[in-house]
């Protein structure tokens, strides 16, 4: 049995085969064989062997011919590698003794030396394991033959252990056989721990290196409770899980019940809870939970999927799905938002190619630079407009500036609409997101000129902390709870007050409880989250008054380590709501 | 004195990075050549020499003391051209390493 742990990013426990992704993504399908097969899958296994090294073989003659003795020389590494005696011997025995599959046995034992090899901790050495899957790849290749499986083509239900999945790998997963996922890298507030929550099923992110302790085919616990992957289970711990799993069916049952209830505190105040959507379909999750409207629509998917920039009427027709299905209920449409980390092959061009790609060109900054595409865009906005109670959001504002001439572009595409006779809603709310520091220290400026703001905390963290959330080595630096940003947040809401226009923090901190408290208190009115996280939101405000919350968010501010914050709202929050602790596992 | 057919020797690693991919191969490859049984012995860890995983496997840094030892009718000339390897820092050049 072992257990890693990650950052968990969509709850839930689940438990099954797991089907391991690495670079390329081959599937292991069956663990076992007959063991009156044993001699035929032995015969394969010494097959599958003789291919693999005529293989390697050819590669080093085609490569020493071309490049030189020394290059071939790699593969006659490889080869050695292939033909090696104790390599043999252990996937032998694992066939005859243990009844295991070749493919499994060739994965579990090479596996194993390449685990061994990163555990040594010498850069050289760990370089090896790469000459380990490259073998390992090949073997594989000759067993399984054409049937090299994907993501797409699966069959049954498995648990996803890669060690990286791309957003757009994300959206496609079949939840009808994927139970769960887990990566190695990734953050808290990557894009795909994102659509993780939106999926609505267990994620895990950001667990380190574990690929190479795992084969295909073995049973893994997934728990995205508390951010654990446990491989090879013992039968004590399958229990635990088990009894983990009705707790936790129990809890969701209550928090079900809160669907139906108005997110109002003990004395009467009503807070809005908009839900979080990236995707047309996640309206429902929103409607469903009972969300005031949808707080933040992120159009980036219209980019992301598809090889072509999207037209008009793609952004239309998406808009007015989600526009429709909300009634008379908000729906805030955030103007493009691709940030360096998820570049579509359709913009790479205009990107700029600097080594810090998190302060170069992207957000509202492409989109004024790409007026066409903008106005595409804002067009389909305002069109929209008509069929419900929309608002238009401009990213990543940094300077005034940028904000008038988003608003300039978005007065001319309303001329235009004007001159054609096309329909829309003159008085659409305009408003940005605040996640730049700029934009805060100028809240004021800005508040006499929005309509409204959002709090984007995610990237705000990232800006302020100067630290990058994807990249484990400073990770820890991103922290909600740090008291800088906390007084970031009372800028912006005194800025607002004062100018009479709404704020919203829409960032991951709104979708945790323990910082509900701590936001009402400092006077907050308005939260957006993941639609996942609404009944858990609505059972903390049901469970607290305004003045308890002044009293939490005034304590809060006068600590100085952002530790000591977030401990103090976690033992708040277990004193406010204690089932609900259990049940998120913090 | 040794019993027929087994020889005991201490070799020494050389190389800056330890054993690693080229006098791991050199190695192989060489014992490869002898029916004896030859095998390493480094920090309480055998390792057979003509297995490229054990060898990988034993992390031998620079400097190391390894034990060697072989048996069998070609012993001892099975352990001369494997110390030769290790006391030539296996410095062999690349057409010969075809």
């Amino acid at each position: 049995m072992k257990v890693y742990t990650g950052i968990a990013v969509s709850p839930g426990v689940v438990s099954g085969p797991v089907l391991v992704l690495g670079s390329e993504n081959f599937r292991i399908p069956r663990k076992y064989v007959n063991r009156d097969a044993i001699d035929d899958e032995l015969h394969r296994f010494h097959a599958a062997l003789e291919d693999v090294c005529r293989d390697i073989k050819s590669n080093e003659q085609l490569v020493s011919e071309q490049l030189g003795a020394q290059y071939g020389a790699i593969f006659s590494a490889h080869l050695q590698m292939a033909q090696d005696p104790r390599l043999i011997r252990e996937v032998e025995a694992l066939i005859r003794e243990q009844t295991r599959s070749p493919e499994f046995a060739v994965s579990r034992v090479l596996r194993s030396y390449a685990e061994q090899l990163e555990k040594m901790g010498d850069r050289y050495l760990s370089e090896r394991a790469l000459d380990i899957f490259d073998l390992e790849k090949r073997l594989l290749r000759q067993l399984l033959g054409e049937s090299r499986e994907e993501l797409k083509n699966l069959t049954e239900p498995v648990i996803v252990l890669a060690h990286d999945l791309t957003p757009s790998e994300t959206a496609t997963l079949d939840t009808k056989f994927v139970l769960g996922f887990a990566t190695e890298v990734g953050g808290r507030t990557s894009h795909t721990a994102i659509l993780a929550g939106a999926l609505e099923i267990p994620a895990i992110v950001g667990l380190g290196r574990c690929l190479a302790g795992v084969s295909g085919g073995e049973t893994v616990i997934l728990d995205g409770d508390n951010g654990r992957v446990i491989i090879d289970p013992d039968s004590e711990t399958v229990a635990r899980v088990q009894d983990m799993q009705i707790r936790s069916e129990k809890i969701r049952t209550r928090l079900g019940l809160m669907e139906a209830l108005p997110a109002e505190t003990e004395d009467g105040q009503r807070v809005t809870i908009c839900g979080n959507i990236e995707f047309p379909e996640e309206v429902r999750h929103c409607i469903k939970r009972g969300a005031d409207g949808v707080g933040l629509y992120r159009t980036e998917f219209l980019f992301l999927s598809g090889n072509r920039e999207p037209s008009e009427s793609d952004h239309y027709e998406a808009y007015c799905r989600v526009v429709e299905a909300c009634g008379d209920l908000p729906v805030v449409i955030r103007t493009l938002d691709i940030g360096a980390d998820k570049v579509p092959q359709l913009l790479e061009s205009q990107f700029s190619k600097s080594q810090n790609p998190m302060l170069g060109l992207r957000s509202i900054r492409l989109s004024l630079l790409n007026t066409p595409m903008f106005k595409r865009q804002l067009r389909a906005i305002l069109r929209a407009s008509v069929h419900g109670n929309v608002r238009v959001m401009f990213p990543l504002i940094s300077t005034l500036l940028e904000f008038r001439q988003a608003k300039m572009i978005l007065m001319d595409v309303m001329e235009d609409l004007e001159d054609e006779g096309i329909p829309f809603q003159r008085n659409i709310p305009i408003g940005m997101m605040v996640e730049v520091p700029s934009a805060v220290i100028l809240a004021e400026e800005f508040a006499r000129e929005v309509d409204f703001f959002s709090i984007g905390t995610n990237d705000l963290i990232q800006y302020t902390l100067a630290c990058d959330r994807s990249d484990p080595a400073v990770a820890n630096l991103y922290r909600s709870g740090d008291p800088s940003i906390l007084r970031l947040i009372q800028m912006v809401l005194r800025a607002a007050e004062k100018h009479g226009k709404p704020v919203t923090v829409c960032g991951q901190m709104s979708s945790e409880p323990r910082f509900i408290p701590l936001l009402l208190g400092m006077g907050l009115r308005s939260l957006s989250a993941t639609p996942q996280a609404i009944p858990r939101l609505k059972e903390v405000v049901r469970n607290l008054s305004i003045s308890e919350a002044v009293r939490i968010s005034q304590h809060a501010s006068s600590l100085d380590l952002a530790r000591d914050v977030e401990h103090y709202l976690q033992g708040e929050l277990s004193r406010l709501c204690p089932d609900l602790v259990d049940s998120v596992g913090f | 004195m040794e019993p027929e057919g087994v020889v005991c020797r201490q070799v020494r690693v050389t190389p800056e990075d330890g054993l690693h991919l080229r006098p791991l191969q050199l190695l192989v490859r060489k014992a490869l050549t002898f029916s004896s049984s030859i095998t390493l012995t480094f920090d309480g860890r055998r390792a057979d020499v003509k297995s490229a995983f054990d060898l990988m496997l034993l992390a031998a840094p620079m400097g190391a003391l390894l034990s060697l030892e072989t048996s069998g009718s070609d012993a001892a000339a099975a352990a001369d051209a494997i110390t030769e390897l290790f006391e030539t820092g296996f410095s062999i050049s690349g057409s010969e390493i075809r």
